[in-house]
């Protein structure tokens, strides 16, 4: 069942805190956080959560096209290790160029 | 790491119909070409290795299936032979395989390299490899006095600055607090 639009989207209030301190200051850190079921609001648009899966912190960089989702989504519980782990694959990713 | 003699480049997931044909995940970035009729692989076990008689497999037909391909094999003539290769890994010969180019690197590459800082200084060392909605994850084991802990780090152009192959290490920038 859809949650009543009078009530808002859910954001845990030190969550939101955090962010409104970080963007008051126009500075960007990783906020760790538990809160998966929190909303991704527009104000988190350009921060990095680290959102706990239950094992460990999984970092996300929140873009616009997540805004309206939970922070838990980019978080999985179950991390795919890939093929038999340490064997070669014929898998390549291009090695980025940059950094910030 | 030193480079294997066998590369994986596909799993058998099932074996489909009568005709011998099996479902094939391809673990290639090539999959057309690796899997084309008339190309032969060799056969694996089921941990990934080459199978002790080095048997060769030649592509009879190939056409797509629910995010991976049927495959039939020459030496896959029906349906109980091919219930036999389920779960097995297709490997071929490491100089089959197109070699990575300039700004690229094997995935399995990246385990064991050297994550530094910009600066120099160590963060630690690729355990493991992450496939996350948000892309590539690397999961690394930090250097002493912290070595019990691990950190994820995305493979990405905010994160890496830079891979160098030959001395396998990785330069990062990670977003401020993330190391902490």
């Amino acid at each position: 069942m859809a949650r009543s639009v009078k009530k808002g989207p859910f954001v845990q209030e030190a969550l939101s805190k955090k962010v409104e301190a970080l963007n008051s200051k126009s500075e960007k850190r990783v906020i760790k956080t538990w809160s998966r079921a929190s909303t991704v609001l527009p104000e988190f648009v350009g921060h990095t959560f680290a959102v706990h899966n239950g094992n460990k912190f999984i970092p996300v960089y929140v873009t616009e096209n997540m805004v309206g989702h939970k922070l838990g989504e980019f978080s999985p519980t179950r991390l795919f290790r890939g093929h038999t782990a340490q064997k070669a694959s014929d898998k390549k990713a291009a090695a980025p160029k940059g950094g910030k | 790491m030193t480079t294997p003699a066998f590369i994986i480049v596909g799993r058998v997931r099932k074996a489909h119909g009568i005709r011998g044909e099996v479902v094939v995940e391809a673990i290639t970035d090539a999959p057309d070409a690796v899997f084309a009729p008339g190309r032969r692989v060799f056969a694996g076990t089921a941990t990934g290795d080459v199978s002790p008689s080095r048997q060769e497999l030649h592509v009879r037909s190939v056409r797509p299936f629910n995010e991976g391909m049927l495959v039939g094999f020459d030496e896959v003539p029906e349906r109980n032979a091919a219930e036999l290769w389920r779960g097995r890994y297709l490997l071929l010969p490491a100089d089959e395989v197109p070699a990575p180019a300039d700004d690229e690197v094997f995935l399995h590459d990246l385990i064991g390299m050297r994550v530094e800082l910009i600066g120099g200084q160590p963060v630690g060392t690729v355990e493991e490899l992450y496939d996350l909605p948000q892309g590539l994850a690397l999961d690394v084991r930090r250097t002493e006095p912290r070595d019990a802990e691990t950190v994820l780090l995305l493979y990405d152009d905010h994160t890496i600055a830079s891979v160098d192959k030959d001395a396998r290490v990785i330069v990062v920038t990670p977003p401020e607090g993330l190391l902490e």
